[in-house]
């Protein structure tokens, strides 16, 4: 409490520093060539490419020490000769039995250790999601607290008049979340592509995609100070976006 | 706004929120191909590492320059990634570490060439202006000369919540610090930089 006491005194004395910071490189983009320009480096330094990793060094912990477990197994249960002596001679037992048992017990341990991965990968998955969700939902409520944040509705345009968004936007630090809903699913191989426009000038603000409900939330991308923004529109693009609009328009809103 | 806090608080609970490259950076990485995994890297986040690190050197070129050795750092470590983590997170981890140590190496060749000139600065004593009365330009071009002279990693700090947008949560993945730890270090580094601010140009 005392922590975030001490950072809050210190953002609401400092906001104009903050919004400062904010800004700071909000106009950098990575230059046209930049995806070539690092591919080019990568191919030709061989020491940085990624040392080849066997299939067992890239299991996930803990899968490893199971696989190495069932392989003590197997081997101890590989042993048929020293089995038959053991149940002849010793426990009076007959082979073919002991094998058998032996098998199953295995066999379910296997079928143990499996669904226990499998659940772990699950749980992995989950933890990654909500990560990523509670990230997203700090950032839009810290953008709900700063006094100068605008909401701007965007409505659905036919044959999807039902979709709608709000976008929160900041003009000052250029820093906004969208919230849409009702919005149709589109093929995997699309995207929906959001744009603020500036006079006739189409700006891409970031890509996103929707769940069954049509509900889908994007952090936009920093957008460039010096345009003065009137409107903004969600269009559908290839995967991965467009730099210019091409797909037909869902949503328009006007500052 | 309270009723958007609450759809906020209560809709985005389960939606899909990640960015469609990381999936095909999973799926690429899972069939092996690491420099198809590497373009879409790069596709996805090539502003984003450019911003940050062009935030934290002050300077574009150098940022630039920085950013591909990210991304080439990540690519040698794309085979021990691991999903717990967001590619976002993840690749601005690399990055900090990256600008740190360029920060590191320019502040030793500048020591070096201060040692060299020998020369006194005649700086005169600036009045302190209270940064809500001042010109927006001018007061970036202050806070930008006061983060060059801040600590390596006071103004990373700076950079990823204010500047990049980082939440505590994610702050706290990238620094491998608690998010208690997090606020300390944000709010001593906030304080630092306004006194620095204030004292005006070296």
């Amino acid at each position: 409490m005392k922590d975030r006491d001490a950072l809050e005194r210190q953002e609401e004395a400092n906001r104009e520093i903050i919004a400062a910071l904010g800004q700071l490189s909000h106009d950098v983009e990575a230059p046209r060539d930049f995806v070539a320009r690092v591919l080019a480096q990568a191919d030709q330094a061989p020491v940085r490419r990624p040392a080849h990793v066997s299939w067992l060094g890239r299991l996930p912990w803990g899968v490893d020490v199971a696989v190495a477990a069932i392989l003590l197994l197997a081997v101890v249960g590989a042993v048929p000769q020293y089995l038959t002596w053991f149940s002849t001679y010793v426990r009076g037992v007959p082979p073919a039995e002991m094998v058998a048992t032996l098998q199953a017990k295995l066999a379910k341990r296997e079928a143990t250790l499996e669904a226990e991965q499998r659940e772990r990968e699950r749980v992995e998955r989950v933890v990654a999601t909500l990560q990523g969700d509670l990230g997203e939902r700090d950032a839009a409520l810290r953008l709900l607290s700063t006094p100068q944040v605008n909401l701007i509705r965007l409505a659905g345009l036919p044959p999807n008049s039902r979709a709608s968004a709000h976008l929160l936007w900041n003009p000052a630090t250029r820093a906004g979340v969208l919230l849409t809903s009702g919005l149709p699913l589109i093929p995997s191989d699309r995207v929906y592509e959001l744009w603020a426009i500036a006079g006739k000038e189409a700006v891409r603000a970031g890509i996103f995609q929707v769940d069954e409900a049509g509900h889908g939330f994007l952090r936009l991308d920093p957008l460039p100070k010096r345009k003065r923004f009137d409107k903004f529109a969600v269009t559908s693009e290839p995967a991965g976006g467009l730099p210019q609009p091409t797909g037909p328009m869902y949503l328009l809103g006007s500052v | 706004l309270g009723e958007l806090e609450e759809l906020l608080l209560g809709r985005t609970q389960g939606w899909n929120v990640s960015q469609p490259s990381d999936d095909q950076v999973h799926r690429l990485l899972a069939q092996g191909d690491y420099r198809a995994a590497l373009e879409a890297l790069v596709r996805g986040y090539q502003h984003l590492i450019v911003r940050h690190c062009t935030a934290v050197l002050g300077d574009a070129g150098h940022g630039e320059e920085v950013a591909q050795e990210v991304f080439l750092g990540a690519y040698a470590a794309l085979s021990r990634f691991r999903r717990e983590a967001s590619l976002r997170t993840w690749l601005l981890a690399i990055a900090r570490k990256q600008c740190l140590k360029a920060l590191r190496d320019r502040r030793r060749r500048q020591r070096l060439e201060e040692e060299r000139r020998r020369e006194i600065a005649s700086g005169a004593h600036r009045t302190p202006t209270d940064p809500s009365e001042e010109d927006p330009e001018a007061l970036r071009q202050r806070v930008r000369q006061a983060l060059d002279r801040l600590e390596p990693s006071a103004r990373t700090v700076l950079v990823l919540r204010y500047e990049t947008g980082l939440s505590l949560v994610e702050m706290a993945h990238v620094l491998g610090r608690s998010e208690a730890g997090v606020r300390r270090q944000l709010a001593r580094a906030l304080g630092q930089l306004r006194e620095l601010i204030d004292e005006g140009p070296e």
